[in-house]
Formats: structure tokens, sequence, C-alpha cells
């Protein structure tokens, strides 16, 4: 298994990759966003309801593109916009240190 | 041994505590023992050496007006002048005060029940809000904000139409299964020079006991700790015109209005988040905009009025 920044990794590797957040890290469900908190850092980080979502549905299904197909199906979205919409969220959290990114 | 309850807690005491009721508390909550020290006897438990000085705060003129000291070891000590000094265990079982025997119980338990008891509610996991909390048809309502925003005049007033006092300027929260319940503090609220009206005649809303830069007041039982329902957040407006209440939800403005923000553990910090998050889901929170112009009675109607309908919608 390993570690990835995430910027320098293209989206289809990315694809077959699990998503997990790891143990320094706790979010939360509020009203109007996904609250996650970095406890090494003490920092928190502020997610809207779709990147909250997209969180959750990553951090439990086997692949990235697992969720990407789950998400796809909940929005009714083309799986392809989906992929490259969870792509992008996951290079930023990738980079804010709020997942690890796998070999499954 | 004494023995009573506020802040979530039980409390076992070697002394009687001003402002709150003898007896045992209705329910199990996190205990926490209190000892009176003499002053070389509580030097000796803190260390010399190896604490991490989280709080000094001084006058305009550099005299130190409190000081919070943290131990990885033994805990924290917390320090006012006048008011003694109280070290906190680690996990907030326990405290032990020293306080020169000349100085009356209603002046050195402000330090007690002002920071000392507060620090230990959050260390034995209970999420404390920098808030004055009334009830009303047995829900909670909090009134957040900063200090000198006037949430205890707010609190007084809404007593005087009928609600049940909770807590002046600190509120303790615990989260039972996803629901936020808020527990009551002591019987006490601390009162500026232009509050102290309050206390005088015979109609008198509160007893005052002690005076001083400010003074203390008892208003007599507390109510019981209940579900909370509502987050009333007033503010200051420049123009005049009538009270506006409008809705809020942002996590910052709740996870700010802590009120022990010494306490960065692991456990604290995810506690906090597990309980501002069952807030901001089952809790209705109001950003209250008070006009120039509108005293405090007017003010307190509004709220009254519509925490009344709110509850009944709930």
């Amino acid at each position: 298994m390993t570690k990835s920044a995430g910027q320098d990794i293209p989206c289809e590797t990315l694809l077959g990759r699990a998503i997990r957040v790891p143990q320094h890290v706790v979010y939360r469900e509020f009203v109007a966003e996904t609250v996650a908190l970095n406890l090494n850092t003490g920092k928190y980080h502020g997610l809207n309801p779709t990147a909250g979502r997209m969180l959750e549905t990553m951090g439990r299904a086997p692949t990235m593109r697992d969720a990407a197909r789950e998400l796809a199906a909940a929005y009714d979205q083309p799986p392809e916009a989906v992929e490259q919409d969870l792509c992008a969220l996951c290079r930023d959290l990738l980079t804010r240190n709020l997942i690890e990114a796998r070999e499954p | 041994m004494w023995r009573g309850a506020a802040f979530g807690l039980q409390i076992t005491s070697s002394y009687p505590i001003v402002g709150i009721l003898e007896g045992p508390p209705p329910d199990s909550r996190p205990p926490v023992t209190l000892e009176l020290e003499e002053p070389n006897r509580a030097t000796s438990r803190w260390p010399r050496k190896g604490a991490t000085r989280l709080v000094d705060e001084r006058s305009p003129s550099g005299r130190s007006e409190m000081r919070i000291d943290q131990h990885d070891d033994v805990g924290f000590r917390v320090w006012m002048p006048d008011m003694g000094a109280h070290i906190v265990s680690r996990d907030g079982s326990c405290v032990w005060s020293a306080v020169s025997r000349r100085i009356p119980p209603w002046r050195w338990q402000r330090l007690l029940l002002g920071q000392v008891l507060p620090l230990v509610s959050s260390l034995r996991g209970l999420e404390v809000l920098h808030a004055s909390g009334v009830s009303i048809g047995g829900r909670a309502i909090a009134l957040i904000g900063p200090s000198g925003t006037g949430k205890t005049s707010l609190a007084l007033e809404l007593v005087r139409l009928g609600a049940g006092f909770l807590s002046d300027d600190v509120l303790a929260l615990a989260l039972r299964r996803q629901h936020v319940v808020a527990q009551p503090g002591p019987g006490l609220v601390s009162l500026r020079a232009t509050e102290r009206r309050l206390g005088h005649g015979p109609d008198a809303a509160v007893q005052l006991i002690g005076r001083g830069e400010k003074s203390v007041a008892a208003l007599g039982p507390v109510a019981e700790s209940a579900p909370l329902a509502i987050g009333y957040f007033p503010r200051r407006l420049e123009h005049a015109g009538e009270v506006s209440l409008e809705r809020w939800g942002d996590p910052r403005r709740l996870l700010g209005n802590t009120f022990v923000g010494l306490v960065n553990t692991a456990e604290r910090r995810i506690a906090q988040l597990d309980t501002c998050s069952a807030m901001s889901r089952t809790v209705g929170l109001f950003d209250v905009g008070v006009p120039r112009g509108v005293d405090v009675e007017r003010l307190a109607e509004v709220l009254l009025r519509h925490a009344s309908a709110t509850i009944e919608r709930q």
C-alpha cells in the first residue's frame, strides 16, 4: 500500500485507488456543510454538502471508481463527469492531508 | 462531605459551594472531588518546572489578573489574585484549592465557578459554551456570545418573565444519543454596576450576596437540565428598528463560542465536534439583530414569544 500527495497522480490511476480517512482526521456533518478536523494540526476544513457526501462515499467504497459509479447513480449524472469531479476533490483532500490513497 | 451538582458534574466537596443546592444529583454524571488545602500543601503539588503558561491576563498597568498553567503530568493550575490557586488533575476528577482564610467564600468561589469547574466539565467530556441559559416549557434556551453582549441582563429579564434559570455566562452541554442536553450551573449571576439595581427593593429579582468590581447575586433554585431547543446569538446594530431573527448554522460560530479553549486533546476536540454537529442538526440557531433603542425588556419579550412558538412547533 502506498500513500501519495495526489497532485502528480493521473486521474485514471487515482480512480483505481482506495481512499481512506486516516485516524488523525475526523469529520462530522453539520446542516450546511461537513467539517473535517485534522487532529495533528488542529485545523478545521469545511466541505460543502456535495463534497461531504463524496468524501463519505469514497471512504467506504472499495475504489474511487466504485465511488464514482455510486455517486453517478445517486445524482443521475454521467459517470465520466463524476469521475473528474471526484479526482479534483481527491487531489484537494490529499494536499490537505485529509485522506490517503492506497492500492486496493 | 458536601454534595451537589452543577455544569453536568457530580460534586463531592470538603466545603459548601455558594450558589449550589446541597443534595445528590438525580442521575449519573461525571464526578469531581474538591478539596481545600493549606497553601503550603497546594504549592508542593505543583512542580517547579515543566509547566506551560496557557493564559496570562494582565491589567493595563501590567498587574497579573489571571494565570492558567498546564503541566503534562499534573494537570492545570488556575490562579487569580485574592481568589487563590486551584489545581485541577489531568482528567478533571480532582481539584485542590489553596485560599487565604481571610477571603470570603463568595469571592474566591467566583474563580471556582467561573473558570475552574467549567474547565473540569470540559475535561470530563462535556462541551462548555460561552452562553447564559434559561429554560421554557422544559426546553433550554442558550444566549450565546462573548462577555459584554448582555447575556446576563437578558437571562434575568427572561427569568422575570417566567423562564427558569439555568446558568450565567457558562453553559455546559452533554450529548445524549445525538441530543444536546443543557446542564444547570450555580444559581448565581455576576452583575455590573449598572445591573445592581436588580438586587434592590422588595421586588428584587436577585439577592446580592457580595459586592466587588462585579457583584454576585443569587437567584434561588435553578431549573433542571433540559434538552437544548434554541440558541440565540444577539448582536447590537447601529440602526434603529425592530428586533430581527435569522437562522444560522455556520459551524465556525458554534466552534468559536467554546468557553474552554485550553483543553486541546483529541478526545476533547472530537467531543466538541460531535456536540456542535448535533446542535446544528437538532437546535434552532438564530442570529438576533438588536437595533439601537431596543431595551432588554423589549428584547426579552420578543425572544420569549419566539421561543415559545418555536418550542411548541418542535
